[in-house]
């Protein structure tokens, strides 16, 4: 008998049990009972929510130690790849050097990068120089550049050192500005001169297959700015019917209206062999 | 006798748990199924109507202790919901797909109106209903994952194998 109704028993305690609860909601011991419930199975959930955060913060770590290791294993391999451009590029200069002084050339100039803080601008020369505060003592004639996009781009010169420590750099666009530069896709050389805002590559041969979006670099002649560093861009080309040579305008690489930081190649006596 | 304590145990414990985990994915404010119910209908439609209506019982006072409803309500429909479908699983065959519905849905139905009731009976201020939008959309949840939780159940049983007789 009892075995039959087992379930309705059961059922019947939980029922009462229940509605006890309900009736005596109020109640010191059923609100009791409650909390006791609420604080029996709280921990639990903590427990899990608990580890199931540190799961993610220990993912989120290890995460983070698998891209630095892949990171550190990019650099490893850069780093051996420039040890061996190193040690290739000192074998280049070795047999140069041979070569050099078989033929008994000169040796290139030689820089030394000091850099500098624009310390401010003239109100009666703000489009055509800057005054720059370097962190080493430098000379007149001395280039000036910058970095704009990762790659180093010409400024100007040094025009004047001034008892201050500030030294005035003639900006690239002034027109008593000027520097050997050549056309980086054709090697083709010209002279470079300031035209106010822009400038203007002149002495460029009348079959110069010069056109507009072309890079124009530095020669490197004269000794002043190391070659292959960016000067501008062509951004139209000049042909005077009948004329011997053609001229480019070509537009400053570097953004002389945003220039905070700059580097002066001081030029050093050449190496000695 | 003692597997079958075990087994219990195990259910409610391993309920508790995945409750908790659901809840910690899933923002409470939006409605979810009912897990408690279905597992309790799953129990019951195979015919343990002794173990439905335990866990009924105790995981609707954990569901009271940790929610808006008074005391013993959602206890109280739970163990009914594992008894009614215990004593109607000789009627039906809870691997159909069809009777898994119609359990689901009716039981839902059902302790949603059982909730109000016993609320406007017992609780002096009532919290207010959620409506019956908000019923019908648990509904329709129930009604979508039910042959998935009757399926793990009846998986979660076989691997016990205990005797319905017993259960």
């Amino acid at each position: 008998m009892f075995q039959r109704h087992k379930a309705a028993l059961l059922l019947g305690l939980t029922s009462f049990l229940c509605l006890a609860f309900l009736s005596w909601s109020a109640d010191r011991v059923v609100r009791s009972l409650q909390t006791a419930f609420h604080y029996l199975w709280a921990p639990s959930t903590h427990v899990l929510v608990g580890s199931l955060d540190h799961a993610g913060r220990f993912s989120a770590r290890l995460g983070q130690l698998l891209r630095a290791d892949q990171r550190a294993r990019q650099f490893e391999s850069r780093w051996l790849q420039e040890r061996l451009d190193t040690a290739r590029l000192r074998v280049l200069e070795e047999e140069n050097k041979k070569w050099s002084d078989l033929y008994h050339l000169p040796s290139h100039p030689n820089f030394r990068p000091v850099a500098g803080r624009v310390w401010g601008r003239d109100a009666a020369d703000w489009f055509h120089s800057v005054l720059v505060r370097p962190g080493e003592p430098v000379s007149v004639g001395d280039a000036v550049i910058t970095v704009d996009n990762n790659r180093p781009v010409v400024i100007g010169q040094v025009r004047d050192v001034n008892p201050d420590g500030t030294v005035r750099v003639l900006l690239l666009t002034d027109s008593f500005s000027a520097l050997s530069a050549k056309v980086d896709r054709t090697g083709e050389l010209g002279l470079i001169e300031g035209r106010g805002s822009g400038l203007l590559m002149n002495y460029l041969f009348a079959d110069s297959g010069i056109r507009a979006g072309d890079e124009v670099v530095t020669a490197g002649l004269g000794g002043v700015y190391p070659p292959n560093l960016l000067v501008g861009r062509v951004s139209d080309v000049l042909e005077a019917s009948g004329s011997l040579s053609k001229r480019a305008l070509v537009r400053p690489a570097a953004r002389l209206g945003t220039v905070r930081e700059v580097l002066i190649l001081a030029c050093l006596p050449p190496l000695v062999p | 006798m003692k597997k079958h304590l075990i087994f219990l145990a195990l259910t409610f414990g391993s309920g508790l748990v995945f409750q908790s985990l659901f809840f910690y994915i899933v923002p409470t404010s939006v409605p979810t199924p009912q897990w408690f119910l279905l597992g309790v209908l799953a129990l019951g439609a195979q015919g343990r109507t002794k173990t439905a209506t335990t866990l009924g019982f105790f995981w609707g006072l954990a569901q009271d202790a940790f929610g808006v409803t008074a005391f013993g309500t959602q206890g109280w429909l739970f163990a009914l919901a594992g008894y009614g479908a215990g004593t109607v699983s000789k009627y039906l065959n809870a691997d159909k797909w069809g009777a898994q519905e119609t359990l689901t849905i009716t039981a839902t139905l059902a302790v949603a109106v059982g909730v109000q009731v016993l609320s406007a009976l017992f609780v002096d201020a009532p919290v207010g209903s959620p409506g019956w939008g908000v019923v019908a959309v648990q509904t329709l949840l129930n009604g979508l994952v039910a042959p998935a939780v009757f399926w793990v159940f009846s998986r979660w049983a076989d691997l016990w194998v205990l005797p319905v007789k017993n259960a």
